[in-house]
């Protein structure tokens, strides 16, 4: 079922949570709303599951509007944050209670329930069947959400947030779960969450809200490497930041001038990821290619699997990772020209 | 520091509550049974009445009141959420008397059904002076209190678990049914066991409302003992017994705020 919004507006008062949105979601495909908190992400999906009544724009499921249809109606099926699994139901009730609603006979309900606990493997299904939720785990509590969600054959599935009550680990492996049940479903669906790294991993499409906007939508991989602005670079993955003037051939930055090509004028940011940058102790001639910051190594934290720089440039502090710890004191950061990205200010 | 509220208690509760417990084991100033035997002999239908009435009113009011908070808090309606609890703040003597005007043979409601012929005013049915007008003015009265307390419970259910259910195809009842009634179980049997003693002790209403020919609800034959018979051990007694219940459904509300899981 293919998902479309049009011009999609909803204001609370004076806060404007959608100016005017528009999307299409691919048939089958998972798309993920990213966006800082406040973005309009949830309400986005409130309103495809009807929980708002939008005022302005339209949503159509495949060619039907359902921009007046109320919930009931709209055959979405909605994964919470917290779950939100009724705590006075079975799990085998929880699960359930969308078929019965439909007046299925109970042997088809029975079987709809095992089959779809079987494939959220959600474990031993007769011992777990008769437990209340608030006897599972976390990660269990929301194989049984997902089992609730897709039971029912929804025409689209909706996810709030849906791993952020979990702990790392758990949320690691249940994003490659739901991964794995949305293709294997062939369901379309909708994944709105916060944490960059989560949009990426599990994504065909990435939509970046701000704002109440669409500041940029793309495949993982495109919105990833060709941010269109100082916000989508700012948003994904860990950047930094400089403020400078772009001229013809060159950026300053304070004292220090950088070769540039590029059309902006100006007032600029100078971004680029602490993952691209290197650090050479001693003054090294550019490679091709590269260019040169000079700074004061004032920090250094080992992470695990790299030790992250903290680097004062110009007055403003720039993060620099790498395999090998470099001692404090007057360093050069190195930078790939095409990592670095250069946006008015 | 607990010495002054402790006195209050006893002074207020416990010396009044052994008076009257001592006082209904007296006949002639001697220690007897015979009160009791008398609540038994003239009372037992009057104990069933007052149950009766009290459960059956009881039963309408968390039955009302589910249904109505379910849907203020379902679809959300505030002038219905503010009609609904006027009658809290209206006093029985004069629900007592506003029911008398509205139920008597020739009140205001027969006199309506008569202008579209539904009710002969020459024979007209009696609400009123009767358990059938007792128990409409004491699920007006007691209405407002338990839309107040059903509608607290309701509230402190999360939305997403309505909103799971919504999704799901659940129409405003099936939501109440399934989803807030048993998640708001708990303190719907504590908001009934509050009225449920209310009611038991209901003197004015009954009073006013119920028929001048026994059977009577038991605070009124408390008060007839006491008045017109002068008899203080069979009105204590009659007392005890309601303590009786009461306490019976104290019990249980203890039993029900102590288990609760947190």
């Amino acid at each position: 079922m293919e998902v479309r919004v049009e011009g999609l507006v909803k204001r609370y008062g004076r806060v404007t949570a959608l100016d005017g949105v528009s999307l299409g979601f691919a048939s089958g495909g998972l798309t993920a709303i990213l966006g800082p908190s406040g973005c309009g992400k949830t309400t986005l999906l409130r309103s495809l599951a009807g929980f708002v009544a939008v005022d302005g724009g339209r949503i159509l499921f495949g060619p039907e509007e359902v921009t007046a249809l109320p919930p009931q109606a709209r055959g979405t099926a909605m994964v919470f944050q917290h779950y939100a699994l009724w705590p006075h139901m079975t799990v085998f009730d929880n699960v359930a209670y969308g078929l019965r609603l439909r007046k299925l006979p109970d042997a088809d309900v029975r079987r709809r329930v095992e089959r779809v606990l079987d494939l959220v493997e959600i474990g031993r299904i007769t011992g777990v069947m008769q437990r209340r939720p608030a006897e599972l785990s976390g990660g269990q509590q929301q194989r049984v959400a997902l089992a609730r969600a897709l039971v029912v054959e929804p025409r689209v599935l909706l996810l709030d947030e849906p791993l952020s009550n979990l702990d790392a680990k758990v949320r690691q492996r249940l994003r490659a779960e739901v991964r794995r049940l949305q293709k294997a479903v062939g369901i379309t669906a909708i994944y709105v969450t916060h944490d960059q790294e989560e949009a990426l991993a599990i994504a065909d499409t990435v939509v970046l809200m701000n704002a109440g906007r669409v500041v940029q939508s793309g495949s993982p991989q495109e919105i990833y490497s060709r941010p269109e602005s100082a916000f989508t670079a700012e948003f994904l993955g860990v950047s930094n930041q400089l403020a400078g003037i772009a001229e013809a051939g060159g950026v300053r930055i304070g004292a220090q001038r950088l070769p540039y090509a590029g059309a902006v004028r100006g007032r600029a940011t100078l971004i680029f990821r602490a993952t691209d940058a290197s650090l050479a102790t001693d003054e090294e001639e550019a490679a091709p290619g590269h260019t040169l910051l000079r700074g004061v190594l004032e920090e250094r934290l080992f992470l695990g699997s790299v030790y992250r720089h903290y680097v004062r440039v110009e007055g403003e502090t720039i993060m620099v990772d790498g395999t090998e710890p470099v001692e404090g004191g007057p360093v050069t950061v190195r930078v790939p020209v095409a990592k670095l990205q250069v946006y008015a200010a | 520091m607990a010495a002054p509220p402790l006195a209050i208690v006893v002074w207020l509760f416990f010396v009044p509550f052994l008076s009257s417990a001592h006082l209904s084991f007296l006949r002639d100033g001697q220690w007897s049974l015979q009160n009791y035997a008398l609540v038994w002999r003239l009372y037992k239908i009057d104990v069933l009445y007052t149950l009766g009435i009290s459960l059956l009113s009881l039963a309408l009011v968390i039955g009302i009141a589910a249904l109505v908070c379910g849907y203020i808090r379902i679809v959300g309606h505030r002038a219905v959420e503010f009609l609904f609890k006027v009658p809290l703040f209206v006093p029985f003597v004069v629900v007592g008397h506003g029911m008398r005007v509205l139920l008597a043979p020739r009140g205001t409601l027969n006199s309506a059904l008569a202008q579209v012929g539904v009710v002969d005013l020459s024979d007209p049915p009696s609400i009123a002076f009767s358990w059938i007008g007792i128990v409409i003015s004491l699920v007006w009265k007691n209405l407002a209190l338990a839309v107040l307390l059903v509608l607290g419970a309701y509230r402190a259910v999360d939305e997403p678990f309505l909103e799971a259910a919504r999704n799901m195809g659940a129409s405003t009842f099936r939501q109440i049914r399934d989803i807030l009634l048993p998640m708001s179980a708990p303190s719907l049997v504590v908001a009934s066991a509050f009225m449920f003693t209310s009611m038991l002790a209901s003197f004015s209403i009954p009073l006013m409302i119920g028929g001048g020919e026994p059977p009577h609800m038991l605070m009124v034959d408390v008060y007839y003992r006491i008045n017109y018979q002068d008899d203080l051990g069979t009105a204590n007694a009659l007392g005890m017994v309601s303590y009786l219940f009461a306490m019976g459904v104290a019990g249980y509300y203890l039993r029900t705020i102590t288990a609760r899981p947190l």
